[in-house]
């Protein structure tokens, strides 16, 4: 070939050059300066749908996206002024009406004094332009995005790495990510992996080894995936979470030692109560024995003195009893035992019993509950919840009104209202009464009480109806005007 | 009220307690054969007896032996021994129940209460012969 005469070569040349372009992976197209196609390579019909002769001759722009045409049209002309290449994006019709996305490289070149224009085409892939994405994404979110390969060994980390560990990236390119677990996390992250392959993905809070040997907690979320050749690949994307886990733990911290304090609290309550109870038994016992024996040689301003022992001595003993059964209540191992009863049949059961202390203090009890409330409760803790609504709403209240009890069912939950004329309650009571020793002194206020009570009636009672999984409320306009107070207990 | 209805063991440290049972239950005619102060001792004097009492009322926070350990060991040695657990700690109740107490009672205890149980606790035939 070489010996052969220049005609011939170029001969040889042409025909090369031909066999290339037919051959050649890209689109190759020659047009005028108007966008009219002179020649098209057959590649065309691979990605468009069309041979080429049935393109040439017609103007690019019929095959172009409307929307495309503005910037292709601008960008053109500049070449011109300008000279050299280009390369635009632009989508092109597909013979079957969808549309393609190519990237072109423009050259002009001038032949026989005619400017044309040559542009090289080729198919943007999906997957090239998701690669462009997920590049795009590793790069710039607050993550730090991981790949590991087969032997799970990391193959490539995104630079958030550097801002969190702060290692530079080729030192831990290679490595398995175990080796900068914390050893107390190893097994667990074994685990993860384990199930990530197995189950495709799986996720944990780890504790990551940093360039200054501080630890980085990281919450770390791994996937199965596959590369284009099929190898097996584990994507991981971590968010650092130092900072909330260690709000967390110390909220952990915290809340055992209160749990601790609250069990010795409890134990010294159910202690203190107890030594409590010893000397009041003796007491109340000699003082109800003295009236029992010598009932008839005592005086009677004796017999008056002794009835004032007596009664404060129950007084007494029932302060006590409510706070052993606060602090019952207040310990987790409780165990609710509940039978199915008819709520509204206890709720006059326990009117019955108080009447006699409503009659005392010239009130009305208006009865509007409906039949056959049934439910499952611990009856004895719901009597006495009812019982201490009841007789806080008597004692509570000025001789001469009326206190109305009335019940409604919403949504499988039974509501059960007690509503009073009584002193009733200021927005600062209110979210007082609740609370352990939140009662309001009525007679430190001035007002007309039958008896003051221990200050834990609401708070048990409010333990008791959340045990239920139930609520309880009050409502009150303020001063003297009344108050209702509700709980609800779920129907089960 | 003079007659001899029960012959009772009392067992408690608290000696204010023990005295004011001691006058309510001769008040009713019963006879106090014996006071015990801890939960040793009880058991000593128990196992001492040459006649079982009738009764036994027994405290529980004790020194040296509880009521429970106490109890544990008078039923060892009679089966058949009628104890009335009177206690303040409320936490010992399931307990000596499961033991085989015949009642729990906690104090301040009321004397009705008391004299009640103490009617049905103790076997039917003795009482009313007793009581003819």
């Amino acid at each position: 070939m070489l010996n052969s005469t220049s005609s011939n070569n170029v001969k040889d040349l042409s025909k090369v050059l031909k066999v290339i372009i037919n051959h050649i992976r890209d689109i190759l197209v020659e047009s005028d300066l108007n966008g009219n196609v002179i020649y098209l390579n057959p590649k065309v019909y691979d990605v468009l749908g069309y041979k080429s002769e049935e393109v040439i001759g017609l103007n690019i722009d019929k095959f172009i996206h409307p929307e495309d045409i503005p910037n292709l049209a601008g960008k053109t002309k500049d070449l011109l002024i300008r000279g050299g290449q280009m390369v635009i994006d632009f989508r092109a019709l597909h013979k079957n009406g969808h549309y393609v996305h190519l990237s072109a490289n423009y050259t002009v070149i001038e032949e026989n004094q005619n400017t044309k224009l040559i542009a090289v085409l080729y198919e943007i892939s999906p997957q090239e332009e998701s690669e462009e994405i997920n590049r795009f994404i590793a790069e710039n979110i607050n993550d730090t995005i991981a790949v590991l390969d087969d032997k799970l060994e990391l193959m490539f980390i995104n630079d958030m790495q550097k801002k969190i560990l702060g290692f530079p990236t080729e030192d831990i390119l290679g490595k398995s990510p175990l080796e900068l677990l914390h050893p107390d996390d190893i097994k667990k992250a074994k685990r993860i992996f384990s199930r990530t392959l197995k189950k495709e993905h799986g996720r944990g809070q780890f504790r990551i080894r940093s360039k200054d040997n501080s630890y980085k907690w990281m919450d770390v979320n791994g996937r199965l995936t596959f590369d284009i050749d099929g190898n097996q690949r584990i994507l991981l994307v971590s968010r650092d979470i130092t900072q909330e886990k260690g709000r967390e733990l110390k909220i952990i911290e915290q809340n055992k030692d209160l749990e601790q304090l609250n069990l010795l609290k409890n134990e010294f309550l159910s202690r203190a109560s107890h030594e409590l109870k010893t000397p009041l038994a003796s007491i109340k016992g000699n003082a109800d024995l003295m009236k029992m024996i010598h009932h008839k040689n005592l005086k009677p301003d004796i017999i008056v003195m002794l009835e004032v022992i007596q009664r404060n001595c129950n007084r007494l003993e029932n302060i006590i009893n409510k706070i052993i059964e606060s602090s019952k209540l207040e310990t987790s191992k409780i165990e609710l035992l509940t039978t199915k009863e008819d709520l509204s049949l206890l709720i006059k059961s326990c009117v019955n019993e108080v009447q006699s202390l409503a009659k005392m203090r010239n009130l009305k009890i208006n009865l509007n509950v409906k039949n056959l409330l049934i439910t499952k409760f611990n009856k004895d803790q719901i009597h006495e919840v009812i019982l201490n609504l009841l007789t806080n709403a008597i004692n509570y209240s000025p001789p001469g009104g009326i206190i109305d009890i009335f019940s409604k069912v919403n949504d499988n939950v039974i509501i059960i209202s007690l509503k009073d004329r009584g002193f009733g309650f200021t927005a600062d009571e209110k979210l007082k009464i609740f609370k352990k020793f939140g009662k309001i002194n009525r007679r430190e206020q001035g007002f007309d009480v039958l008896v003051e009570s221990s200050g834990l009636g609401l708070y048990i009672s409010k333990k008791i109806i959340e045990l239920h999984g139930g609520k309880i409320w009050v409502e009150s306009d303020g001063r003297n005007k009344g108050s209702i107070f509700s709980f609800t207990l779920p129907i089960i | 009220m003079v007659n001899k209805l029960a012959t009772i063991f009392l067992v408690d440290d608290d000696k204010n307690i023990v005295l004011l049972l001691e006058k309510f239950l001769e008040y009713y005619g019963h006879k106090i054969i014996d006071c015990a102060f801890n939960g040793e001792e009880a058991i000593q004097k128990y196992k001492n007896f040459d006649k079982f009492p009738d009764l036994v009322i027994m405290d529980h926070r004790m020194p040296f032996k509880n009521g429970i350990q106490a109890t544990k060991e008078i039923l060892k040695r009679n089966p058949l021994s009628k104890i009335i657990f009177l206690s303040a700690d409320f936490t010992a109740r399931e307990e000596a129940i499961e033991l085989g107490i015949n009642s729990f009672i906690e104090k301040p205890f009321d004397f009705h209460k008391l004299s009640e149980i103490i009617k049905n606790t103790l076997p039917k035939k003795k009482k009313q012969s007793q009581l003819v």
